[in-house]
């Protein structure tokens, strides 16, 4: 009805362009974040493989962000490995394969759910915390500060941050990969009675070493996008409390949403 | 001597800087007064290199900082000082580590010289035992003198001040005023005050230029300028709600 009007296609057209406007918008947006992120990923090269070399920075970031996410890494592994083993070990008894229960569970933890869930959780915990320091110190001057002294604020900030994360990710992967397996352990050999040395056969049997390799390089990518995201949007925090709480959510969800997508597209492209 | 040709400066669509030029005086202090939100602080930023001018550039020492890529830049930083209006002390780190940080990244000094250098520091601006304590124990007069011996551990060449007195109490503010005086007599050092503290502005200044919306409305030495008959100052001065400066401020907001 509106189109048999000029009036209507005219006010129609405009509201589509108004959308196709700000969709421009938004993509420009998009774009130019995803360069600037890429761009401090470079500097983190530049910056943090140049003297002065910051080994104390990198290892008290390497006791924040690795030693300290150990309980909460060797909760979340044991459980999942707990609640993989019974899902999965229910739904193949009913074909009476639960003996592969150990070998699946122990191939998705090395391939999948170590690197991710490690990486979510690190995010969570250290990813965020990268966000609101960095963003307090952008938002209090101490950033300025730090370059008004003839100090990069990427090698000095950014680069240890991110070679922690990237050392101490895999470390912490392999960590969750072991408590895992021992929570699919506990549940299988324990609860559903799943004969003991098929179980621990079949892990040795399916899951290869190559498996693991694939875990671990997944998680020192996700180590890196978290760390670089998380600075990143520290760094460009603007406006007092409310531009570092908004800093810092960002933070989190930008990594997790890259950690999740990253992983598929890893997995498609390199194994 | 820190010499600045037509700089300009906009943020989005806000014009804050609109053709600065300004020749400060080595070995003097000149103050920058002039409301607030007038890009006296912008300005500063540009003469460290911490803001890039959209157009126009700043020598220091002759040298163009404005097109320097980021070492050379930073080799003119590390012969300045910089107090910032919060002190911008680093949190993470105890009174000892922030003065301590300039020497401990850019001298080869040992840690007994180290602690030497920042005790003595911390002394001239009327500090002791102090080093233990964390930023957030201090009170801002404090805080204020511990980024003032932060900027000044490494006696700097040229040492700039972000409204150094404000927020703090006459005794205090005199007490800085003072420091600021004796360090650039010490020194011999180059120093640029921003301020709009009238007071402390004829103690310390050799010169005094006010901006105001981006321009530079005057400048001249300090007697010259508080015998200014340009309406703006004489309004600044006396500090009238009505006047040339009200007035644009209002334009300015439209």
């Amino acid at each position: 009805m509106t189109q048999a009007d000029g009036t209507g296609v005219r006010t129609l057209g405009a509201r589509y362009q108004e959308l196709l406007n700000r969709l421009i918008v938004g993509i420009n947006v998009c774009v130019r974040e995803v360069g600037s992120m890429l761009l401090l990923a470079g500097q983190v090269f530049y910056y943090g493989l140049r003297p002065p070399y910051r080994f104390a920075q990198i290892f008290l970031q390497m006791r924040l962000i690795g030693v300290q996410s150990l309980f909460i890494v060797v909760l979340t592994g044991i459980f999942t490995g707990m609640v993989f083993a019974l899902q999965s070990g229910r739904a193949f008894r009913l074909f009476n394969a639960e003996s592969l229960t150990g070998a699946v569970a122990g191939l998705s933890l090395a391939r999948e759910l170590a690197p991710v869930l490690t990486a979510l959780m690190v995010t969570a915990r250290a990813g965020s915390a990268m966000a609101a320091e960095l963003g307090t110190m952008r938002v209090t001057q101490q950033v300025d500060a730090l370059e008004a002294m003839a100090v990069h604020p990427v090698n000095y900030l950014v680069a240890p941050r991110v070679f922690a994360t990237v050392l101490m990710l895999p470390l912490l992967a392999a960590i969750f990969n072991f408590v895992g397996a021992l929570g699919t352990y506990v549940v299988g050999v324990m609860l559903l009675r799943i004969d003991e040395g098929i179980f621990l056969y079949n892990i040795r049997w399916y899951v290869d070493i190559e498996d693991l390799v694939q875990g671990f390089s997944k998680a020192i990518c996700f180590g890196f996008v978290l760390a670089v995201v998380g600075c990143y949007k520290g760094l460009h925090a603007t406006g007092g409390a409310k531009g570092v709480g908004i800093a810092t959510t960002s933070a989190v969800v930008i990594a997790s949403v890259a950690i999740l997508v990253g992983d598929y597209f890893l997995t498609a492209l390199l194994f | 001597m820190i010499r600045i040709e037509n700089l300009y400066k906009s943020f989005g669509q806000l014009q804050v800087l609109k053709g600065i030029n300004l020749e400060v005086p080595k070995g003097k202090i000149t103050v920058i007064v002039g409301r607030s939100g007038q890009g006296k602080s912008v300005l500063l930023k540009h003469i460290i290199g911490l803001l890039k001018p959209d157009s126009g550039e700043i020598y220091v020492d002759d040298k163009l900082i404005t097109r320097m890529s980021a070492n050379e830049l930073n080799r003119v930083r590390r012969r300045c000082g910089m107090l910032f209006q919060d002190a911008a002390l680093f949190d993470s780190m105890d009174v000892f580590d922030n003065v301590s940080f300039p020497l401990v990244e850019h001298t080869a000094l040992d840690e007994e010289e180290i602690a030497a250098r920042v005790a003595r520091t911390l002394a001239l601006v009327d500090l002791y035992n102090v080093e233990s304590k964390w930023p957030a124990e201090l009170s801002g007069g404090m805080k204020k003198r511990v980024g003032l011996a932060r900027a000044l551990v490494l006696e700097p060449e040229i040492m700039l001040y972000d409204e150094p007195t404000t927020g703090l109490d006459p005794i205090t503010s005199a007490q800085i005023n003072q420091l600021i005086i004796d360090t650039q007599r010490r020194l011999q050092m180059t120093a640029l005050v921003i301020s709009h503290d009238m007071t402390s502005t004829r103690q310390v200044a050799d010169q005094v230029v006010m901006l105001h919306a981006g321009e530079i409305v005057e400048a001249g030495d300090v007697d010259s300028f508080f015998n200014s008959n340009e309406p703006a100052v004489l309004q600044f001065l006396k500090g009238e709600a009505q006047g040339p400066l009200g007035e644009s401020e209002r334009n300015h907001a439209s």
